[in-house]
Order: structure tokens, then C-alpha cells, then sequence
């Protein structure tokens, strides 16, 4: 299950050279459209399981092809960004695009996360009964969290940003989701998130001062790691 | 300007020996004098007839109007020369000085006492008179002086304005190097020390031997110094208030320069962002291209066919060559934006440098052929050989990327006028214009996906037609693109460069 159909979305022939032969050689399928129009039309014929998509295309505005895309398909997007800017990223994440990564990447994390977005994907029709990575579990019935076996009190605000991160693990969480999940609302304080994820960080990290599992994206968000060693 | 006539009793001649004699001979007081002697001549050939009260009447009467066109010192003396004469001449006994008689010693007494009363009346009028006069010539002077000086640009034409009144000024500034002498035309070597104590001085105005320096200050910040040659008496105030309008003009040039600099500041912080966020843009995707396809090679190498492999390796080069190309662009950019004192300006044979770039592109790219045309006799501009050779390769570059292979672009050079004229023109898709306002700026790429129809090529950076015109600009020149050209296609830009001055080419 870990390999599938990728849509490469770049107008760079360079990246797309590059990046082509190591997707095929871990066994993906690789369809390349070097615009956003190229692209949307893809979505239909091809039907691919991730989108590699690169926010600068020729003809139009990667997050408008982001909506595009969103408007029929809950296909995983993972936004290719050489320009770090939080703003862009967080509105990328915003239309719906479910991960990024900076150029230029480590060749080995792009297809870290395209295997985190294929895992997704796969779980798209069915209702996931638990989250099961490394040293964390999450029962999503009971509610019950457990690390390396032995169960973890958390608070019901703790339990949901934890299962949220979950739900998406591997992949960003905006700091918007991640409010409007344990508080209701989008704009409240960021600082409470920072709060709540430092309490969470106490339970779950084995130094809540260099965390392994939950990560921080500067200015975008929070990561659960599914690669951690802890 | 002259504020006061040589007959002026308030500014008495300050030549000396015989020359001042010869003053004191045909100056007012000889002819009060001689005013007087002709009315007591007058008075001794009536005094028959009118008796001696008449008589000193007409002496005061000479004695008003020495004091009405002379002043009021040649008026006193001509007074107390008229009780002398009248003493002798008229009142009795006639022909001899006749005091011994307590009778005899009213008249005069009286008389004197008239005269010297007109005298003084009358005189003061003149003088009051004349000072009016002058102060509304010195108020007009002033006045002719600040219209002057609204259209004086730098310290020496302050100065010459200044000196249009004859006299010679020097200049000395506080800031920004203190006490810099920006003009002398006096030449002194003891303006210097003068015109430091009228800065530190507390006074507005120090005289030090034949020289005077008025302290330049608007609102107790002390600009620098005006130093003169000492004038006339009465005329240093005038000098104080020609300083102060000078301080003013000053001020406000030293105003306008600060402005520019702060506007030329703000531009090139523009200029800086935009910069950086062209170096993560570009820097990024070559390195991207580059890292992904050394990674590839080692983790998943064996599994390639050698065609796959030689694909990667050769993205790996052209992508250095691409990062190398951008960092010779941002380099030309960061030196730009340093400003002029990082370019080295030489004089540039255009037509000659043309011809080098054009060659080495036909080695490095021959998808489409290049026609140069330019004059025999070679035109020099003034210019950075660099940024030159970068910017027409950069123009070519986007002449090529943006038309379909094998069209050709054609370099024209000549002169128009005191500019030298480039223009490099292609046969591709052309810019809509709607975009052609934005083709210079940085980071900015072509809306047209369909530019360049088959084509492959790596796109641009967005930063060679804004490193383009910056260097227009820094040369004091200009450039333009005009799309289409004709049968609605191709674009041609436009580079004018104002040409070297030199008769001697």
C-alpha cells in the first residue's frame, strides 16, 4: 500500500527531472502537468493518490489550483514552497492542501511525507477506529491513549489537538485547526495552543524540551511525527 | 549696490592725505561754507537797508538750508562760522570783533544761539532723510538678493549671489566636516580662524583685522560661517542680514539633499527585499534540482538505467551552470544597490562589447541566430563593463527563452542625439501590455506559459530585466520595451545610454 499514482505539478523541468526517477524507483506512478490548468485536467483522467504541487506555475496561482482540486477530491496535496513564507504556506494549508515542504528538500523527507499522505489516503473511505505509531496508540472509542503501553491522562482539550494531530499525523496541522479543534474557534489565542501543547509535550515526549513527536512548524502549525525513534 | 552717496556726512571718506583734503574741499562742509559766505555776502550789501535784525535773519536762513542739504555737523559748523562773520560784518562796530560791551554781546549771543538751533533742526531732518533713503535701499537690496538666491542649488552659488554686491565672501560649513572651507574667494589664510570664533563665538558677527564673519544659523543651529572683506561703516549690518538670508538658503539646500538621500535610501531597501526574496525563490530551485537528483543517484542509483543516470548528472550540471548564472546576477544586483561607488565606470565601446557578448552566446546557445548590426566607428558610453555584458546577456537570454527556436533576434546600435541606442529585438509571442509596466520588476516572469512553444529551457530568474534597469538607471539613462513589433509579435527593448563626452574619439 505504500506506493501509488503521484501527480508531479511543476513548471521547473529541472525538479521535475530530478525528482521523477527516485518517485519511480520506490515504485510510484509518476504523471507529470507542468501548469495548473495540465493539472486540474489530470485530476479527472488520472485520478492520482497525491498531488506534488508547486505553488509557482505559469498560468495561474497554486492555491487557486488547490481549490480547484478541493472542489471534487479529497486528495492529498503536499504544496512544493521556495518561498518561505509563512503567510503562503498557512494559505496554502488554509484552501486545503494537506502538507508542504520547503525547497529545496531532503529527497528522503519529500517521500517520507508522500508515504504519510498515501497512508491517508488510503484511510480516506474508512472511518479510522484508532491511531497505532511507534511507541503512541490512541483508541478513537474510548477515548484511551496509551505510551509504550501504559495509558496517559489527558484532559478532553489535550485529547482532541492530540487526535487531530493524529488524524493527520505526519503531515502539518495549522495552528486554525488545531484552535478550532480543542477550543471551538479558529481565532482564539494561539498562546493557549502553545500552552496546551507544552502540557502535552510534559506526558507524551521523553524530553518535552527536544521533542520527537510533536513538532513545531514556525509560524504555520504542529507536526505528529510517525518517524520518531522515542 | 552703493547705499550711500561720497557725500554722505555719516560715512566720512575714509581716504586719507590729499585726497581727503580735496574731499574736505568739494565736500559738504565746504560747500555749507560757501553757502554761508555768499548769504553774509548778501547780508553786508543789504545791511544798509535792513539793519542788522533783518540782516542775521538772512544768515539763519543759510545756515537752514546748509542744514537742509548738507546735515546736521556741516549745519553746526556753518552756524558758528556765521556768528563769527556776522560779529565782524555786520553787528557794529563793523570790521572788528566787538565783545567788550555787555550791548553788544546780545545779538550775537542770540544770534548764535538761532543758528545754532536752525542748524541743528534742519540738519537732523537731512540726516533723517538721508538714513530713510538708505534703509529702503538696503531693504530693497535685501529683497532683490532673496529673490536671487530662491534659485541657488550649492554653497558657491550662495556666494556668488552674494557677491553680486561687489564684494568677495568665503564660505565655511559646520557640517559634515567642521570648519571645511567650500568656498574662498578671499583666499586668506586667516578666514579660517575668523570664521571658527564666529561659530563658537556667542556672537552673530567677528571682526578680526580687515575681515568680518557672520555666524550662519537658522534657529541656533549653526550651518558654518560667511566671512567678507571689513566695509564701509553702517555696512556690516547690512552684511548680517545678507548672512542670514544666505543661512537660509543653505538650510534649504542642505534640506533638499537630506531628502534626496532618504528617498535614494527607501528605493534601494526596496530594492534589497526585493532581492532576497528573488535569492530563496532562485537560489532554492537549482539547489532543489540538484540535491534531489545527487540523493537519487545514491539511494536508488543501481536501479536506474544508465540513460536515467546520465539524465540526473547532466541536470546536475546545467543546474550549477544556472545557480552559477544567478549568482553573477545577484552579485551585479548587490552591486548596484551598493550604489555608484561600487561600480567601476570606465569608458565602454558599445558596438565592441556587443560583439563579445554576442559571440559568446552563439558558442553557448544556438537555438536561435543573433544579427548584430552596429556602426564601424565604435561609440563610447560611460558604464560598468560587468553589469553591461550581464544586462545584454540577460536581455538576449529572455529574447531567446521567450520566442520559438530558430527565429531570429537582431542587436541594433547607434547614436541618437547625445544617447547611445540598443535595442534587441526577437520574433516571439511578444508581452501583452498590461504586463509591459512589470517587466522590470524584479521577480517578475511572464504570465505566458505558452511563451515559448516546444520549449524546455530552465525559466528565468525575474531579476535580469530589473538588474537591467538598474544599471540604465545608475548610468543616467533609460530603457523601454515595445511589444508587439509587427504582425503582432515580438518585443523589442529599447536601452538609451547617455554617451561619453569626448571630443577626442
Amino acid at each position: 500500500m505504500k506506493t501509488g499514482h503521484i501527480l508531479l505539478v511543476d513548471d521547473e523541468p529541472a525538479i521535475v527531472t530530478a525528482l521523477r526517477p527516485a518517485l519511480r524507483a520506490v515504485g510510484h506512478e509518476v504523471t507529470i502537468a507542468r501548469d495548473g490548468n495540465t493539472a486540474i485536467a489530470s485530476m479527472t483522467v488520472n485520478d492520482p493518490d497525491v498531488v506534488l504541487l508547486d505553488l509557482g506555475l505559469p498560468d495561474m496561482d497554486g492555491k487557486d489550483v488547490i481549490r480547484r482540486i478541493r472542489q471534487t477530491t479529497g486528495t492529498p496535496i503536499i504544496v512544493i514552497s521556495a518561498r518561505h513564507q509563512e503567510y503562503e504556506k498557512i494559505a496554502a494549508l488554509d484552501e486545503g492542501a494537506d502538507d508542504y515542504v520547503d525547497k529545496p528538500f531532503v529527497l528522503g523527507e519529500l517521500l517520507a511525507r508522500v508515504r504519510s499522505a498515501l497512508r491517508r489516503r488510503n484511510h480516506l473511505d474508512e472511518a479510522p477506529t484508532g491511531f497505532e505509531a511507534a511507541d503512541l496508540s490512541i483508541d478513537y472509542g474510548t477515548r484511551e491513549v496509551k505510551l509504550r503501553g501504559e495509558v496517559v491522562k489527558l484532559s478532553p482539550k489535550e485529547y482532541n489537538l492530540l487526535k487531530m494531530l493524529a488524524e493527520s499525523a505526519g503531515q502539518v496541522v495549522t495552528q486554525k485547526r488545531l484552535l478550532a479543534a480543542g477550543w471551538g474557534r479558529s481565532e482564539a489565542d494561539p498562546q493557549y495552543l502553545r500552552v496546551y501543547v507544552g502540557m502535552l509535550r510534559q506526558k507524551l515526549e521523553a524530553n518535552p524540551s527536544e521533542p520527537q513527536l510533536i513538532l513545531t512548524e514556525p509560524g504555520v502549525g504542529y507536526r505528529l511525527s510517525v518517524n520518531h525513534a522515542g | 549696490m552703493t547705499t550711500l552717496s561720497p557725500a554722505n556726512p555719516l560715512s566720512p571718506p575714509s581716504q586719507s592725505g590729499g585726497l581727503a583734503w580735496l574731499t574736505l574741499l568739494t565736500g559738504p562742509y565746504a560747500r555749507a561754507a560757501a553757502l554761508l559766505c555768499l548769504f553774509a555776502a548778501l547780508g553786508v550789501v543789504l545791511a544798509p537797508w535792513l539793519g542788522e535784525g533783518y540782516v542775521s535773519l538772512v544768515f539763519v536762513l543759510a545756515i537752514s538750508l546748509a542744514g537742509t542739504l548738507y546735515g546736521m555737523t556741516p549745519a553746526l559748523v556753518a552756524s558758528l562760522l556765521g556768528a563769527f562773520l556776522f560779529d565782524f560784518f555786520i553787528s557794529e562796530p563793523v570790521f572788528e570783533f566787538s565783545l567788550d560791551r555787555t550791548a553788544d554781546l546780545a545779538p550775537p549771543l542770540v544770534f548764535t544761539l538761532c543758528a545754532v538751533i536752525s542748524g541743528w533742526l534742519s540738519g537732523r531732518l537731512k540726516d533723517e532723510a538721508i538714513r530713510a533713503n538708505r534703509s529702503n535701499r538696503q531693504l530693497e537690496s535685501l529683497l532683490d538678493l532673496s529673490r536671487a538666491l530662491q534659485s541657488a542649488n550649492s554653497e558657491a552659488d550662495v556666494t556668488g549671489i552674494l557677491g553680486a554686491d561687489g564684494r568677495r565672501y568665503s564660505l565655511l560649513r559646520a557640517a559634515p566636516q567642521d570648519g571645511a572651507v567650500v568656498v574662498d574667494a578671499l583666499a586668506d589664510p586667516a578666514v579660517r580662524s575668523v570664521a571658527q570664533a564666529a561659530m563658537t563665538d556667542g556672537r552673530e558677527m567677528v571682526e578680526k583685522d580687515n575681515l568680518v564673519a557672520c555666524r550662519l544659523d537658522t534657529g541656533g543651529r549653526v550651518l558654518g560661517a560667511l566671512v567678507a572683506e571689513k566695509g564701509a561703516a553702517g555696512e556690516d549690518g547690512l552684511l548680517l542680514a545678507r548672512a542670514r538670508m544666505g543661512a537660509l538658503v543653505l538650510e534649504r539646500i542642505e534640506l533638499g539633499e537630506r531628502l534626496g538621500e532618504v528617498r535614494a535610501k527607501a528605493r534601494s531597501e526596496e530594492l534589497k527585499s526585493a532581492l532576497l526574496a528573488s535569492v530563496s525563490h532562485d537560489l532554492r530551485s537549482p539547489l532543489t534540482a540538484i540535491s534531489t537528483s545527487a540523493a537519487s543517484l545514491l539511494e536508488y542509483g543501481e536501479q536506474f538505467d544508465s540513460e536515467t543516470s546520465r539524465e540526473l548528472l547532466s541536470g546536475i550540471v546545467a543546474e550549477s551552470s544556472r545557480l552559477n548564472h544567478l549568482t553573477a546576477n545577484l552579485l551585479q544586483m548587490t552591486r548596484l544597490q551598493a550604489g555608484q561607488e561600487e561600480l567601476y565606470w570606465t569608458d565602454l565601446p558599445v558596438a565592441d562589447t556587443l560583439r563579445a557578448v554576442v559571440e559568446r552566446k552563439r558558442r553557448l546557445d544556438d537555438s536561435h541566430p543573433i544579427r548584430l548590426v552596429a556602426p564601424d566607428e565604435d561609440v563610447l558610453v560611460r558604464a560598468d563593463t560587468a553589469l553591461f555584458d550581464l544586462v545584454i546577456t540577460n536581455v538576449l537570454q529572455n529574447a531567446a527563452r521567450y520566442s520559438p527556436v530558430g527565429t531570429p533576434i537582431t542587436i541594433t546600435c547607434g547614436v541618437e542625439g547625445e544617447l547611445c541606442a540598443i535595442a534587441i529585438t526577437d520574433e516571439g509571442i511578444g508581452i501583452p501590455p498590461e504586463e509591459q509596466s512589470r517587466v522590470f520588476d524584479s521577480f517578475y516572469r511572464g504570465e505566458r506559459g505558452d511563451r515559448k512553444p516546444g520549449g524546455s529551457g530552465p525559466a528565468g530568474s525575474g531579476l535580469g530585466l530589473a538588474i537591467a534597469r538598474g544599471f540604465v538607471n545608475a548610468c543616467g539613462g533609460a530603457i523601454a520595451v515595445t511589444s508587439p513589433v509587427k504582425d503582432g509579435q515580438g518585443t523589442t527593448i529599447t536601452i538609451h545610454l547617455p554617451l561619453t563626452r569626448n571630443e577626442a574619439l
